[in-house]
């Protein structure tokens, strides 16, 4: 533990910002009732005492709503669900508690994670902490935004084309993607099964270490999951050499990417890091092979929601983003189609996963900033494709199945701007080594 | 002419679901509803299929073989999706489909030609009139068997069904106790293709066929149809035409790694098959030098050779023969029913068979018994016990009273009508509730009446 304080002493602190801020900031969907918290909080500052904490004694964690805690409502940010009450934990959920970590409650996100700025969920748009005007990112807004406000120490999020790592740029604080299959989905609401993935959000690269380490592994109620070796905190903020490659993209918002390069030069500079350009073929396509994935895969996970056992069927209560991906998928998947558009993409995806496979065999990292724009305001009107554009730099590591993770290096215009930092498959170690020296040079919050 | 293809479904023999840990409930009875579940076979939001159950792959393999098919070395999982209240995810799971290649393909079984087997899950069971949804089932592991339609006639459909599921549940691949559900293909020359659907008893996929052929030849099909049998009514209905035909919107599982079926699991699994029930029924009836007639009744019916199988164990083959392939034979026939609905534990035949080897039992009083039993064999002790023959003094007794009330045909037997005795002997045996023996009685008319 970093800080000195009892974890009740923490708890209360937390729960006293939450009721001063989150009217405004709506973040917490549902908070667990104040005498529960205070109980389990006396009953890890026991074992602390007794020496017989787990590692995430003393940490409070927030869970966005598409995952399972049993008793808790896993509405997904949607009226859909607003009466769904989980029966079971979630492995992630299983395997926190275990470690003592105390989970305050669920916070807010776009709906059924569709979304990339926090607004399209049904119980009101998130607000960025750092300045409420603007949106937090999405989908995992209140997982980053509870972390940003000061309203927990850590969140849990998932990431499909940047949920994580987008709304931890937004907001400052560090977000990681682990490598597909590398932590187990059972338990997590689908939004696209073959790119969906929990992770961490946390004030730092320490902490959100620390919370992948207990989260990630195989697990059997997962069938594609993998086993993945344990992580060394103890490496973390060692200085060491790295390849870097800087990845060679073009984007919209030029003082973003001049920061990024910037933070670079400097810490490369420092550590005698080798870097260079890196260009990946296709990720110019990266936008137009993940959507079709998307919509035929969550088409296909909320045929459930067929208003027969969780009250409503998710085509009458859903927002308009989550009805055109479901419609869209109903398109996609159509049989006079012959699964031509689901296939086709899969192929794509194929190629760019083998890029970046031909690309980590010359280095260890690629940079590149974590979004290529800046947040808008909440309520402002932009396109579909501009929102779509958001992701352009994090949905390449869903399609290519690797790790990824955002850490704040700095501010464009007084906001947050996030440096993301990529590895290979299960080469979360280097990425993370790289992230924590890359925090010791970011603006402290 | 007829044409029929068939599109089975049986339940695989397995103690486990197919994606989950809950057990499976084996046999017609049923315990309470919603017992074995979890949140994976009730498809709770978040939750993930496990490994698919080892022993349902490789029972699926098994039959695949059995079949005579073509194994795939590699189980793409689809997605199929239809919006049913028995079906918690929204889709079922299942080895078929425009994107994947089934189990088994191109078999042949007992003169039908077998298009593909492979391996889904089981869908709830839904009540369409209480609303409830039962999940026990939901998630058992299937396997679906689709012939070609090689079928010329509704009997022959019924007895390859029979041998069918004999075969399969002999090997323990499949539990017949469970039923099957078909969908049964019926189409007459120059007319389209019809689908019956849902098909749960041989007697019903008999009528159905019947009924359709019937209807079929006065109004040949113009275009492809889905129907349903409505029993009650004793008439097919029609559910759908082609043009509003499902679209189940196929997709390959994300969840579910390719399910690898290797060649030393193939071998492996050929090793362990038992000598099949074919190979097994020609060397019984040499063994037991079965005679021709009753051999031709006990080579139709793989059932009825497992059922003998049993018997003679403890009974006498040449007693235990007539009982299987002509006695119980008559009572489906007489209930309407196929002799392998009805539910015969074989312990229970074993001790009524010894009762009649024994002399226990008049044969007459025994097929009483037996005929009680179309719904399902019960314990015969009690029967057999009140049953039981009568002493010959009490034969003697009764003899002398029905001598007393028939005197025409008393007269009528000494005048040389030697049919008259066989009545007399049946009023016998009316009157003692059959329980004098038949030879026994017969020998004391003989005696009183010289
Ligand atoms: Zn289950």
């Amino acid at each position: 533990m970093v800080e000195k304080m009892t974890t009740l002493e923490k708890l209360k602190k937390y729960l006293e910002k939450i009721k001063e801020k989150d009217k405004d900031l709506n973040i917490f969907l549902e908070v667990r009732p104040e005498s529960e918290l205070i109980d389990e909080a006396k009953r890890i500052d026991e074992k602390i005492k007794d020496g017989k904490a787990g590692r995430l004694a003393g940490y409070v964690i927030g869970v966005k709503p598409n995952i399972n805690v049993v008793g808790f409502h896993a509405s997904c940010s949607s009226k859909v669900l607003e009466d769904y009450k989980s029966t079971y934990d979630a492995t992630v959920i299983k395997k926190i508690k275990e470690e003592d970590g105390l989970i305050i409650g669920m916070v807010n996100s776009d709906e059924f994670a569709c979304g990339s700025s926090g607004e399209t969920s049904a119980y009101g748009p998130v607000k960025n902490p750092v300045n409420p005007e603007l949106i937090p990112g999405g989908s995992s807004s209140g997982s980053a935004a509870c972390i940003a406000a000061g309203f927990c120490d850590m969140a849990l999020g998932s990431d499909t084309g940047g949920s994580i790592r987008n709304p931890a740029s937004h907001c400052g604080v560090v977000g990681i993607k682990p490598t597909y299959a590398s932590v187990s989905r059972h338990g997590l609401i689908d939004l696209s099964m073959s790119f969906d993935q929990i992770g961490p959000i946390a004030k730092n690269v320490h902490d959100a270490t620390l919370l992948l380490d207990v989260i990630r592994g195989k697990d059997e109620n997962d069938s594609i999951s993998l086993e993945s070796g344990k992580l060394n905190l103890k490496e973390l903020g060692k200085k060491k050499k790295f390849k870097i490659g800087i990845l060679d993209f073009k984007i919209q918002d030029e003082r973003i990417q001049k920061l990024i390069d910037e933070k670079v030069k400097e810490i490369s500079k420092k550590y005698g890091w080798n870097v260079k350009k890196v260009r990946i073929e296709y990720i110019d396509t990266a936008i137009e092979t993940y959507y079709p994935i998307v919509y035929t895969e969550f088409f296909s996970a909320t045929r459930k929601f067929d208003g027969r056992k969780y009250g409503k069927k998710i085509e009458d209560s859903c927002g308009p983003e989550v009805l055109r991906r479901v419609l869209g998928g109903a398109e996609i998947t159509r049989s006079e189609h012959e699964g031509r558009n689901y296939y086709l993409a899969l192929r794509v995806r194929k190629l760019i996963e083998e890029e970046y496979a031909r690309a980590f065999k010359e280095m260890d990292i690629i940079i590149s900033p974590t979004v290529p724009r800046l947040p808008h305001k909440i309520g402002e009107k932009i396109t579909i494709e501009e929102m779509y554009s958001y992701d352009a730099l994090t949905i390449p590591s869903n399609l290519a199945g690797n790790c990824s993770m955002s850490v704040p290096v700095g501010k464009v215009d007084g906001i947050p701007v996030g440096m993301q930092i990529m590895a290979d498959k299960f080469q979360e170690q280097k990425m993370l080594e790289v992230g924590a020296l890359v925090e010791g040079f970011g603006e402290r919050r | 002419m007829l044409k029929v293809g068939l599109e089975i479904h049986g339940y695989l023999n397995t103690n486990e679901k197919l994606f989950c840990r809950c057990k499976v409930l084996h046999g017609k009875k049923h315990s309470e509803s919603n017992v074995n579940i979890c949140p994976v076979c009730t498809g709770q939001p978040g939750s993930k299929p496990l490994l698919p159950n080892t022993e349902a792959v490789k029972k699926v393999i098994e039959i695949a073989i059995i079949l005579g098919c073509r194994i795939s070395p590699e189980g793409l999982w689809q997605r199929k999706h239809y919006s049913w209240p028995d079906l918690p995810k929204g889709f079922q799971s299942t080895i078929s489909g425009p994107h994947s290649v089934p189990s088994g393909t191109g078999g042949k079984f007992m003169g039908i030609r077998i298009k593909e087997c492979h391996l889904e899950e089981d869908p709830a069971a839904w009540n369409p009139i209480t609303g409830e949804v039962d999940y026990n089932r939901s998630g058992a592991p299937l396997v679906e068997i689709v012939t070609e339609p090689d079928f010329k006639t509704s009997e022959e459909v019924v007895s390859w069904l029979g041998n069918l599921m004999s075969t399969l549940s002999y090997v323990s691949a499949i539990d017949k106790k469970s039923g099957l559900k078909a969908d049964v293909n019926v189409s007459i020359t120059g007319g389209e293709r019809v689908e019956i659907k849902n098909i749960n008893s041989f007697r019903k996929i008999k009528e159905a066929i019947d009924l359709e052929f019937t209807r079929q030849e006065k109004n040949p099909p113009k275009i492809e149809e889905t129907r349903t049998y409505d029993e009650e009514k004793k008439m097919t209905v029609l559910m759908r035409t082609k043009d509003s035909a499902m679209d189940y919107r196929f997709i390959s599982e994300p969840d579910l790694p390719v399910l690898k079926i290797s060649q030393v699991l193939i071998n492996e699994i050929k090793k362990s098959i038992p000598k099949l029930p074919f190979e097994k029924m020609k060397k019984l009836v040499t063994k037991y030098k079965i005679e021709k007639r009753y051999a031709e009744i006990l080579t139709k019916r793989l059932s009825l050779v497992e059922l003998f199988e049993e018997l003679v164990k403890k009974v006498k083959p040449e007693i235990a023969i007539p009982w299987v392939s002509v006695e119980l034979l008559g009572v489906a026939n007489y209930n309407k029913m196929d002799v392998d609905e009805i539910d015969i534990n074989p312990e229970h035949f074993t001790k009524l068979l010894l009762a009649v080897e024994s002399g226990k039992i008049s044969e007459l009083k025994a097929k009483d018994i037996l005929r009680g039993w179309a719904k399902g064999s019960s314990p015969p002790e009690k029967e057999i016990e009140e049953g039981k023959k009568i002493e010959l003094k009490e034969i003697d007794k009764i003899a002398k009273e029905v001598i007393k009330e028939n005197e025409k045909a008393v007269k009528d037997y000494k005048a040389g009508q030697k049919n008259s005795l066989n009545f007399l002997i049946g009023e016998i045996m009316k009157k003692s509730g059959k329980r004098a023996g038949f030879k026994e009685t017969r020998e004391a008319l003989l005696g009183i009446l010289g």
